[in-house]
């Protein structure tokens, strides 16, 4: 028999077709996991922030609390805390001093504080 | 001289040494994709379940929630364990009661099956204060590991959950 549509053509067809599509799914599956651990870290880290005081030591300008928050994170997790008022001005903002990655994770968390409310922002990285 | 039918003996050899060679070659690249794909699974399975327990234990007080005055804390009394009395805020009392639970029952209430676990709990705030708490055994082969931070006592506290597979001899990837 000749021509190309042999028992031989279309099983080397279905493999590669198999190959390609595992190929792709295997590429475009979100990379959940690591995100996932970020932001319940960033989640944590806020939280804690704001439960020992720091959040509200920012925004009047005692700044020891928030600071340590710093130095207990691990060295290659990066981060922005940003407070705001309700007029949404900048009340407080400081990083760990490394460029913002682009699997950035963002977590926000509301604050009541001398009658007034503040919204806190914190963006987190991988360095 | 006849010359029917005949073939070279040592082409012959050479063609089934270079076969059987190709074939071990084969077997033995997927032996090791086989446990590249077991070890990556294993890791994907590992880390899914990382987030979910540690948060029960640094974000809920368990259930049910007065879980540590039971005076039988097993599966068939408490559910889940969680140290948490508020959110990302331990409490001494459920830690404490948490370290009479033998190992086989505080990995069930964690949800855990054929994963083992280790936990640790240390305040970084504190200098010199280092582990407060250690559950479970030393982590070997497959593993994976998150830290999360909750306030014991006032102060920072680092909760750090390892799951791993016990007597795997999955490669490094």
């Amino acid at each position: 028999m000749t021509g190309i549509y042999t028992l031989d053509a279309v099983i080397a067809i279905l493999i590669a077709f198999m190959i390609l599509t595992s190929a792709v799914v295997m590429l475009s599956a979100p990379k959940k996991q690591g995100s996932q651990k970020l932001y319940a870290v960033t989640s944590d880290l806020l939280a804690v922030a704001e439960k020992n005081g720091g959040l509200a030591g920012a925004v009047d300008g005692e700044y020891g609390k928030i600071d340590l928050m710093k130095t207990v994170v691990p060295a290659q997790t990066c981060f922005k805390l940003t407070i705001r008022n309700i007029t949404d001005d900048i009340v407080y903002s400081d990083d760990t001093g490394c460029q913002e990655g682009k699997d950035t994770v963002i977590v926000r968390r509301v604050l009541a504080h001398r009658e007034s409310l503040y919204t806190a922002e914190m963006r987190a990285w991988l360095r | 001289m006849d010359n029917r039918g005949q073939s070279s003996s040592l082409d012959l050899v050479i063609a089934s040494l270079l076969l059987v060679l190709i074939q071990i070659a084969i077997a033995q690249a997927w032996k090791m994709a086989v446990l590249r794909i077991n070890s990556y699974a294993d890791k994907k399975t590992l880390d899914n379940k990382l987030v979910d327990v540690s948060e029960l234990l640094v974000a809920t007080g368990g259930d049910p929630v007065d879980w540590y005055e039971k005076p039988q804390i097993n599966p068939l009394t408490v559910n889940t364990i969680g140290f948490a009395g508020e959110d990302n805020v331990l409490d001494y009392a459920r830690l404490d009661r948490a370290k009479t639970i033998g190992y086989d029952d505080f990995k069930e209430m964690l949800g855990l099956s054929k994963e083992e676990f280790r936990l640790t709990v240390r305040d970084v705030e504190t200098p010199g204060a280092g582990i407060a708490y250690e559950f479970g055994g030393e982590p070997s082969g497959t593993r994976a590991s998150i830290t999360r931070y909750a306030l014991l006592n006032g102060s920072v506290a680092e909760v750090t959950l390892s799951l791993y597979y016990a007597n795997t001899t999955y490669m490094n990837t």
